[in-house]
């Protein structure tokens, strides 16, 4: 699984094979997870749109900006796009260090800098199959990346 | 006697849509003609404004993308390359 952007399903084990390192003593692994409730209305699916190409650059810089930290030994992202139901990860980010602070400090901030940074927009599919897109206002600005 | 918009060099740009912006407009692209030759961002924002009413309220939210890079206002549009409109975002 070496792409950062995908309609299949996230496989754990693949990122943590990709990510072995023999120095590691701290492994964090975030994932997010389509909720099935969200502000009290019943979601069957979230439909991820983005723009592949940019997508994956900036993921793919954010890994190397992680990995710059001192003690971080290995970062992965992957997220996906399209429908992703109820129930499964629409993201993961697997972070390896020397000693947990700057693994835990690197994964929360990892998914923080995709949140904010990475072209992915939602909209909530419901059961009865009507879609709830997130308004042009809802949501991080983009910027363009430091110089 | 030629009128202004038959001497007035313009640029024909296609703009691709994301998110939400998308269903707003109704389609995936919209071509718009831009007068000058050399048109900036800013340049593309204004006629997005007098040309697509569905995003003009939106048009100062957004993002201009070109190629794979978010850019500044005073960047000049390549029409050989994507030229994108991306609202806030809201992955993971």
């Amino acid at each position: 699984m070496s792409q950062r952007l995908t309609r299949d399903a996230l496989h754990l084990n693949a990122l943590l094979d990709e990510t072995a390192h023999v120095d590691g003593g701290a492994l964090v692994v975030f994932g997010g997870v389509v909720r099935r409730q969200d502000q009290g209305a019943e979601i069957q699916a979230l439909d991820y749109d983005a723009h592949q190409e940019m997508a994956q650059a900036r993921i793919r810089q954010i890994e190397e900006e992680i990995l710059e930290r001192e003690g971080v030994l290995a970062c992965r992202i992957v997220h996906r796009w399209g429908l992703v139901p109820a129930g499964e990860a629409s993201v993961l980010v697997v972070v390896r260090g020397r000693h947990r602070p700057e693994a835990f400090e690197a994964a929360r901030d990892a998914i923080d800098e995709v949140k904010a940074r990475v072209p992915l927009w939602k909209e909530d599919v419901h059961p009865d199959g009507v879609r709830a897109p997130h308004p042009p206002e809802a949501g991080t600005p983009l910027t363009p990346e430091k110089d | 006697m030629a009128t202004e918009s038959e001497t007035s060099p313009s640029t024909r740009v296609t703009i691709s849509l994301y998110g939400s912006l998308a269903r707003l407009a109704g389609s995936r692209e919209r071509e718009l003609e831009i007068q000058g030759s050399t048109p900036t961002v800013a340049d593309l924002r204004s006629a997005i404004a007098r040309e697509i009413p569905e995003l003009a309220d939106h048009v100062s939210h957004l993002a201009v993308g070109i190629g794979t890079e978010v850019v500044k206002d005073n960047a000049p549009l390549d029409p050989s390359l994507e030229i994108s409109l991306l609202p806030p975002v809201s992955g993971g």
